[in-house]
């Protein structure tokens, strides 16, 4: 079996994205990780850059869930945002994003309408200082490296906008 | 042990339609053990998950895994590659151990959005324990479809060709011009399989999933958990 891709050896990356400032010790180094079809199939353009991370949310103040939904809904369009700029064509970008008392949100694009669910049908009761995002963003015609400074960037942009600041 | 492989393009409604599918069998279960019981009549299955569902990403952290648990599945995982290349053989080791210990009665398998179904249905039908044929879905998005052919002409036509079922998803997006032209695209590609239109966002017929796996039952609908 192999050992690096089974679930139980996984190591996922916690990148602190507070307002400060972000780091990960995590770099895809194949372009088009974990997925092969070879030359059998002539399908090597038909597969496109992979972005993949759960990420430690720590907002600098009380958040309710309307405000994350919308801080998470503004991410992810400016995921898109910068994919239709650039005319990249967009598989799939998914946020699961978990915080305390239960709270899950998931959405999900495809380059259209953003969906949003509560999965787990549940609001806090308090406010919210801190989460994790589960993202996975899917692009067809870039990189890995441009797509992963394009979804953290995304981030720190909305952050900063949310919190009326100017954008970086 | 019936095993359903779950295949179609990235964003294309795959986990919605299996949350549906699960809730479908899970109450189907429920019936049959509630006339077991008043027949005072045991099922070996009662021990033991009666679904368990194999979740592929290709990222390195998944997203649908935690989707389908919220809603209360037995789930297992494969992530950062695909199961119908590069984790191929792992697929099959999951299966044989899920058979051996597990003993469902259902396995859903979701593949990635890059994912050739036929190529996972041949490498278990060749390694697996199973003895049960297996079925292929494919869910195609019928809003997207012109635009994927053009981007990935070869993945969406494979996925296509070998499907038992083409489910046509998300039809409250596009107007009936687009999906009788894609549905009659899906019938050049595919003139054998089963098409089904239907919209994931909204309540799924049953008989949609008594297509599938051939139960017997009346007409209620279900919707995801």
């Amino acid at each position: 079996m192999n050992q690096r891709n089974h679930p139980n050896h996984i190591e996922h990356d916690h990148v602190d994205l507070s307002h400060e400032s972000y780091h990960t010790d995590h770099d895809h180094t194949s372009h088009h990780a974990g997925h092969d079809h070879g030359a059998l199939l002539g399908a090597a353009e038909e597969i496109p850059a992979v972005f993949s991370q759960t990420l430690f949310l720590q907002f600098d103040k009380d958040m309710t869930e309307n405000a994350i939904c919308a801080l998470l809904y503004d991410w992810l369009t400016s995921i898109q945002h910068w994919a239709l700029f650039h005319h990249h064509y967009i598989g799939h970008i998914k946020i699961f994003a978990e915080f305390e008392e239960g709270f899950q949100l998931w959405l999900s694009a495809t380059g259209r309408e953003i969906s949003v669910k509560n999965t787990a049908m549940k609001l806090p009761k308090n406010p919210v200082r801190r989460g994790t995002a589960a993202v996975t963003a899917i692009v067809f015609g870039t990189d890995e490296a441009s797509l992963k400074v394009a979804v953290l960037n995304g981030w720190e942009e909305t952050l900063a906008l949310q919190s009326g600041k100017a954008a970086i | 042990m019936n095993i359903i492989i779950f295949g179609g393009f990235l964003g294309a409604g795959k986990t919605s339609l299996i949350l549906s599918l699960a809730s479908f069998l899970i109450q189907k279960n429920l019936k049959e053990v509630h006339q077991n019981d008043q027949q005072e009549v045991q099922s070996p299955y009662l021990q033991s998950p009666y679904l368990v569902i194999i979740e592929n990403e290709i990222g390195e952290t998944g997203i649908d895994h935690k989707i389908l648990r919220s809603g209360g599945y037995e789930v297992r995982e494969l992530f950062a590659g695909c199961v119908c290349c590069t984790l191929a053989a792992d697929l099959t080791v999951m299966l044989n151990e899920i058979a051996d210990t597990l003993k469902p009665q259902w396995v859903i398998i979701e593949c990635t959005g890059l994912a050739y179904p036929g190529n996972i249905a041949d490498t278990l039908n060749r390694y697996g324990k199973h003895s049960d044929p297996i079925r292929i879905v494919t869910v195609v998005d019928a809003e997207r479809w012109e635009e994927l052919a053009e981007v990935a002409p070869i993945l969406v036509e494979k996925q296509v060709q070998e499907a038992d079922v083409v489910l046509i998803n998300k039809i409250d997006l596009a107007d009936d011009e687009v999906i009788s032209l894609v549905e009659d695209r899906i019938h050049s590609i595919n003139a054998s399989a089963k098409k089904i239109r239907l919209s994931g966002s909204g309540m799924i017929p049953g008989s949609v999933w008594r297509e599938i796996t051939g139960a017997n039952g009346s007409s209620e609908e279900v919707t995801e958990k």
